[in-house]
């Protein structure tokens, strides 16, 4: 329990820490480790006798699990008898292991990480096949939701896994898309039918549209061998009497299921040192990055000239994709998949009973849960600083935002109030930044009221991006309405605190969501909380105090290269399609420092990242290890039938 | 003796065409992708690509969409101006711009004007019909900078 404390306080704080060596690391592990993992006993065949501090720069993984592990107090397990760790020992023996992993991680600076096969998910794919047959329809509608993993989001390698049931919703897929396609005159111009006819054998007609649809599909050139399986299909289809459509349908479909469409499939690099990507792979990452779908003529034309790589070229284009309509997309996916606020309306909704004005103004949903998404693609269009998603002088509104938030509707721009549009806030308004919307604040309470440990939880994971541990077991609930007067929130949580178990975790994580009271659980500003005045005081474990949300957020900003690592880490993650690994951090420095040298513009954070080395270079195959999957194209034909 | 004096004047001859056809545009001079921003009506910034092609002594191109890509027609070069036209549909409704350009260098200033609207006339502060005309489609400048 102790751990979350010492977690929050230690990140918070910046305290410079005494020296620690590994002979300091060598006492802590025989004082609380050795007697499980020693020389006579080694649970998990760990042993710190050999497993000596020595070994932290060659036995990088197994030092990381030690980390994660002793972080989150799983280790010492709570169940062994004696004094436990003190704060003090745990966050210094921690920082160390940090710091020597860190060291490592960096020896040879950024390193191009690993490459991963994975599948497009449920919304690249349908926009995919949007694009690619040029048809306005939800061909994705059936396919079942993709989880979370990674750094949080759907579009990680480690959750998107190929199970029979979605092949099966896949072939319904291709054939309703293609179905539909073949009947509509835009779709048969954009997937290139032409009909037979005097001249042109059904065959070569064929022939003629897998040329230039296939490299589309596959959003790389194709050789004239892999366009035989696919014709195969399509002969196989008129021996069967098939008209020409349904045989270019058939032939289609093949396409649509195979591994190449399906799948993000990068040449695999066969050497043991890294490669630079093909621009025809580059183009995919940032399509698939700042769009959510295939490349569009101009990234595949790039790619043919062979200039993707060029920085002059990439920066222009990184801009000019930036400013398309196309990258709401990347904007709306990782702002509400990192936030959370994707769930607002869907598995979350607010009591009803208790905000009427949201369940019966749809207006007003959408325009709550769209305002973070607007605020972000604002910020990155003006370029504005990523520190204004903590604090800023601006934000979204709209006329019904406005009233939400209590804001004076002169403030608004003249006219079409009523679509979302950046305004300048007047003092004390409380709405700058991203603590001060709607939506934010909805989904960091419960329904029917706020919750300053969820609020607290939120800000820690999603701002700072040190989230605090689950609670353990059979931890009793929050007591509701007992007793003859109406409690305070604070109140309530003090009775919880009384509790040692739980005081040691809640008094890190409350105090922040404190500070966030006077936001109501749909965000509307509030004096008074069950009658009585709202206290919005906090204090950290480390002494900090701030009252209200104003001041929360410049202890927030005192900390802001947490939130600066926490948000780089994300997108970094969010654009590789794939969970960061302790090799990656050099990637996150040279990120920051880019920040930092810029002012924090938040284009500058998108650039970095996509001129970054594992953006653009493939991760070479560790020597005696196997090479990585190659796609047949073979599995496609044996599927399709 | 005289074999190497040709080569080295057929080398000095081929660099002062190259430098010619640069300096002049000329067809092989507009080849390649171009990308610029324009205001639009609105206020708002709207980007322009462009990609010309060489065929023979002929420039093809299209406009790079967000949807799909337009075909530029009409394409004329004379030295270091470049005319073009482009046609778009949107709900039924064809409309055609004519773009005009002179190439410096690795940039080309563009000027962009709607065929279906009246042309801006002479300005005439008397007659309101003229003042109308020029707001409704005065031509548009932008500069376009050659990407590849």
């Amino acid at each position: 329990m102790k751990i979350r404390h010492l977690l929050v306080s230690a990140l918070l704080t910046s305290a410079p820490l005494s020296a620690y060596d590994a002979a300091n690391a060598r006492a802590f592990l025989a004082q609380h480790c050795e007697s499980c993992h020693g020389a006579k006993i080694a649970y998990g065949s760990l042993n710190f006798n050999s497993l000596t501090p020595a070994t932290l720069s060659t036995e990088t993984e197994r030092w990381t699990r030690i980390s994660s592990r002793v972080r989150n107090s799983e280790m010492p397990p709570r169940t062994v008898p004696g004094p436990g760790v003190a704060l003090s020992d745990r966050k210094a023996f921690l920082n160390w292991v940090d710091e020597g992993l860190h060291a490592e991680a960096c020896a040879g600076g950024p390193v191009a990480g690993t490459s991963q096969i994975r599948r497009l998910n449920r919304d690249e794919y349908t926009a995919t096949v949007r694009e690619l047959l040029n048809i306005h329809l939800d061909v994705g509608h059936d396919l079942p939701a993709d989880g979370a993993g990674g750094q949080g989001f759907d579009n990680a390698a480690e959750v998107l896994f190929l199970s029979p049931v979605l092949v099966e919703k896949y072939i319904d897929a291709a054939k309703e898309s293609l179905e539909y396609a073949v009947k509509d005159s835009r779709a048969r111009a954009r997937i290139g039918i032409v009909e037979p006819g005097p001249g042109l054998l059904p065959a070569q007609a064929a022939h003629n549209i897998l040329q230039g649809f296939l490299p589309r599909a596959f959003r790389r050139p194709v050789t004239e061998k892999e366009t035989e399986p696919f014709m195969a299909l399509f002969r196989e289809a008129q021996k069967s009497h098939q008209t020409f459509d349904k045989s270019v349908v058939y032939m289609l479909r093949g396409v649509l299921l195979s591994p190449q469409f399906l799948f993000h499939a990068e040449t695999p690099n066969p050497g043991t040192s890294p490669r630079l990507l093909d621009d025809y792979a580059l183009a995919s990452r940032l399509s698939y990055f700042l769009w959510g779908s295939m490349p569009d003529e101009m990234l595949f034309d790039l790619a043919e000239a062979g200039k993707l790589h060029e920085p002059e070229v990439l920066k222009e284009e990184v801009g000019l994709m930036l400013r398309s309509g196309k990258s709401m997309h990347f904007i709306e996916s990782f702002v509400t998949q990192w936030l959370g606020t994707r769930e607002l309306g869907r598995d979350f909704i607010p009591d009803p009973k208790i905000f009427p004005n949201y369940s019966a103004d749809a207006d007003l949903r959408g325009e709550i849960r769209f305002q973070p998404i607007v605020f972000f693609h604002s910020m990155v269009a003006n370029n504005d600083p990523i520190t204004d998603l903590v604090d800023s002088d601006w934000t979204i509104l709209t006329r019904k935002l406005a009233g939400l938030y209590g804001i004076d509707r002169k403030n608004l721009r003249k006219d079409n109030q009523d679509q979302p549009h950046r305004v300048k806030l007047p003092p004390d308004s409380h709405r700058g930044g991203l603590l001060g919307m709607s939506a934010v604040l909805a989904v960091s309470s419960y329904p029917y009221r706020t919750s300053p440990v969820l609020r607290g939880k939120w800000v820690l994971d999603s701002i700072l991006g040190t989230p605090p541990l689950p609670p353990p077991p059979n931890v009793p609930a929050l007591e509701e309405h007992v007793g003859p007067a109406p409690k305070t929130m604070r109140e309530r949580l003090a009775q919880h605190r009384k509790d040692p178990v739980c005081s040691s975790c809640h008094s890190s994580i409350d105090p922040i969501g404190f500070a966030l009271e006077n936001y109501d659980a749909l965000g509307q500003w509030r004096n008074e909380d069950a009658g009585k005045p709202v206290d919005n005081s906090g204090e950290l474990p480390d002494g900090t105090k701030f009252q209200g949300p104003e001041q929360l957020k410049a202890v927030l900003l005192q900390q802001k290269d947490l939130f600066v690592r926490n948000l780089t880490s994300r997108m970094l993650g969010y654009s590789l399609g794939r969970g960061l690994s302790p090799k990656d951090m050099c990637t996150v420095d040279s990120v920051i420092a880019q920040l930092r040298n810029n002012g924090y513009k938040s284009q500058v954070l998108i650039e970095a990242i996509v001129m970054s080395q594992p953006f653009q270079y493939q991760a070479g195959v560790p020597a005696g290890a196997p090479s990585s999957l190659s796609l047949k194209t073979k599995h496609t034909v044996t599927e399709s039938r | 003796m005289f074999r190497r004096f040709t080569v080295k004047a057929g080398a000095l001859l081929f660099f002062a065409v190259c430098a010619l056809a640069a300096e002049n545009g000329g067809v092989a001079g507009f080849s390649g992708i171009w990308t610029g921003t324009m205001t639009d009506r609105n206020g708002d910034p709207q980007d322009l690509s462009f990609r010309f092609t060489q065929s023979g002594n002929v420039l093809k191109g299209k406009m790079y969409g967000d949807n799909e890509s337009l075909a530029v027609t009409g394409v004329k070069v004379s030295g270091k101006e470049l005319s073009f036209s482009v046609t778009t549909e949107l709900n039924g409704q064809v409309t055609t711009f004519l773009y005009t350009g002179i190439i410096s260098g690795n940039e080309m200033e563009v000027s962009r004007t709607r065929l279906d609207l009246k042309p801006p006339e002479p300005k005439q502060p008397d007659t309101k019909a003229g003042n109308s005309a020029s707001k409704s489609n005065p031509p548009q400048t932008f500069r376009l900078k050659r990407l590849t």
